[in-house]
């Protein structure tokens, strides 16, 4: 029994981290209707801002977060800008389409980018609390866990109040309904775009820079981030963060069940198994109204 | 400004012609400021055709649109008009979303507030959290003209609002723009609805054909005979 829990607290605390980077790749595919299957790689390097900063100067990878976000914001406006902005004049199908085809290729560079920057192998941040845990009965918690998770709720939490309580945000999720109807009342669509596929690459710098303080980091993580994110999204429905968060938890913990009472092995195919059956069963999503 | 005396909107010989058919023909009329011009005419004459014109949505081909004395005939689409509503957000976001990009937008807060306030005069502040989708017709119509009022028009153009509404339904909105007429702004209104067109509007101008065939007070115009035969007869019969 107690391991059983304890299995479930460890994969709560990576489900957390699941949602968190599906929230970017979801926030972009429903704002922009462009796939980028370079999210994970967007990951990736938030993982690398947290580890370069730890190496250079020692910074804490939970300070490294402010870091990641702001860096990845801008890169992923550049990115945006030199390789999505002309997708905008296609009709959702086309876009979709040629996005992905986009993101496959810009995978291919980040990843090759970052193995020629900091080699192939993985590296590690090791701040001085890294094995610390709390116990609460006979389960352990790691505490970098918790902090990441509890960091990862904090960002939802920002980017729900930004989506609701702010101008850019609310003219956000117009785009995201419906981008004719956005443009007739005056919502600037082009600078939107740019603003939601920056956001979504500072979610997914974030994440990875939550990810390295207690995950290493290597040029190769990208694309089972980008999988995962995938899953969750399917999972949580599209365009719903709290449904995202609770999606990748939900994944989380049914990893680390499967993983547990079938052998690792069986870990990853669990969460691919659940997304062909939501695909065919319920395609709006298992957690959407 | 000379604007005030010749009328906040102008038109000056609208013309709009769809391949050989002369759709709008030479209308002019103005329109002062914090009237309620009613614009009737059979189906086909050329209303909604004409409001587009003015809109911006539609190029004419000649004429001119000027407002406060401004030309704006080639300026891009212009906002004050109805627009489709997104149909996923709530109500309250749709007329929020509406103020934030309208014309002196003010801060969040304010414009949620004013959103709010807005939804109390249309009467569905109650479904305020709905997402459009949900809403009866009648409730999207008031979110509608909610979000029309929110981009502070200098004019708002209404195309047959009371289209497809009950009478019960009808005298609701009737009490809405009446509230809207007492705010004190210009109106524009197209209507198939006698009764609302009587009880609203400050004066009354009947397309035919393309062409301005009669104005003046409402009143007046529904007693013409020639209104009458060729507009009034079937309508006030679609109204039986
Ligand atoms: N986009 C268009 N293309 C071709 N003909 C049009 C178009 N819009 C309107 N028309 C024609 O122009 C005339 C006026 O239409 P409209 O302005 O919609 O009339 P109303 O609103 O008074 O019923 C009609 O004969 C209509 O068929
Ligand atoms: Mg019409």
């Amino acid at each position: 029994m107690t391991i059983l829990l304890q299995n479930a607290v460890f994969g709560l605390l990576i489900g957390g981290l699941y949602g968190l980077g599906a929230v970017g790749l979801s926030l972009v595919f429903g704002v922009l209707a462009v796939l980028n299957v370079a999210h994970g790689e967007l990951i990736m390097l938030g993982g690398y801002v947290s580890v370069w900063l730890f190496t250079l100067w020692r910074v804490d990878p939970f300070v490294s977060v402010l870091a990641a976000g702001p860096l990845l914001f801008l890169g992923g406006a550049a990115l945006f800008r030199l390789l999505f902005t002309r997708l905008a004049s296609y009709s959702e199908e086309v876009r979709i389409k040629n996005s992905i085809l986009i993101g496959f290729g810009l995978a291919l560079v980040l990843q090759t980018l970052a193995i020629l920057a900091w080699g192939a192998d993985e590296r590690a941040v090791t701040p001085s609390y890294a094995g610390r845990v709390a116990a609460i009965g006979n389960v352990v918690v790691p505490l970098s866990r918790l902090g990441a998770m509890a960091l990862a709720f904090l960002v939802l939490g920002g980017l729900h109040l930004f989506l609701t309580r702010t101008r850019a945000g609310t003219a956000l999720r117009a785009t995201a309904d419906d981008d004719q109807a956005a443009t007739l009342v005056g919502i600037p669509i082009g600078r939107i775009y740019l603003t939601a596929f920056a956001l979504g690459s500072a979610l997914a710098g974030v994440a990875g820079a939550l990810v390295s303080v207690s995950d290493a980091i290597s040029p190769a993580i990208g694309l089972g981030w980008t999988l995962k994110a995938l899953i969750v999204i399917v999972l949580g429905g599209m365009g719903n963060i709290f449904g995202t968060f609770v999606a990748g938890l939900f994944l989380g913990v049914a990893e680390s069940m499967s993983g547990f009472l079938l052998g690792n092995a069986y870990r990853e195919v669990v969460g691919l198994v659940m997304f062909l059956i939501v695909l065919s069963v319920r395609p709006r999503g298992l957690f959407s109204r | 400004m000379s604007g005030d005396r010749q009328g906040l909107l102008q038109l000056e010989g609208l013309t709009k012609a769809f391949g050989g058919l002369l759709a709008v023909s030479r209308v002019s009329f103005d329109v002062a400021e914090g009237e309620i011009l009613g614009l009737l005419g059979p189906n086909g004459s050329g209303k909604t055709t004409l409001l587009n014109l003015v809109a911006g949505a539609l190029r004419a081909d000649e004429g001119r649109v000027r407002l406060a004395g401004r030309d704006i005939t080639s300026l891009p689409a212009r906002t004050f008009q109805l627009v489709r509503p997104l149909s996923k957000l709530s109500a309250l976001d749709n007329v929020l979303v509406a103020r934030l990009y309208g014309r002196d937008a003010p801060g969040f807060t304010a414009a949620r507030r004013e959103s709010l306030q807005l939804l109390d005069v249309v009467g569905i502040r109650g479904k305020a959290d709905a997402p459009a989708a949900h809403l009866t017709l009648m409730e999207r119509k008031r979110v509608e003209i909610a979000r029309a009022l929110a981009t502070q028009p200098r004019v708002l153009l209404l195309d047959e609002p009371l289209a497809g509404l009950n009478p019960t339904e009808v005298d609701a909105a009737l009490n809405i723009f009446r509230r809207i007429r007492d705010s004190g702004i210009t109106v524009v209104l197209v209507e198939h609805n006698v009764r609302a067109v009587r009880a609203l509007c400050h004066r009354i101008i009947v397309l035919n054909y393309g062409q301005n065939v009669v104005q003046g007070a409402p009143d007046d115009v529904l007693a013409r005979p020639e209104v009458i035969e060729a507009y009034l007869g079937k309508a006030s019969a679609d109204f039986q």
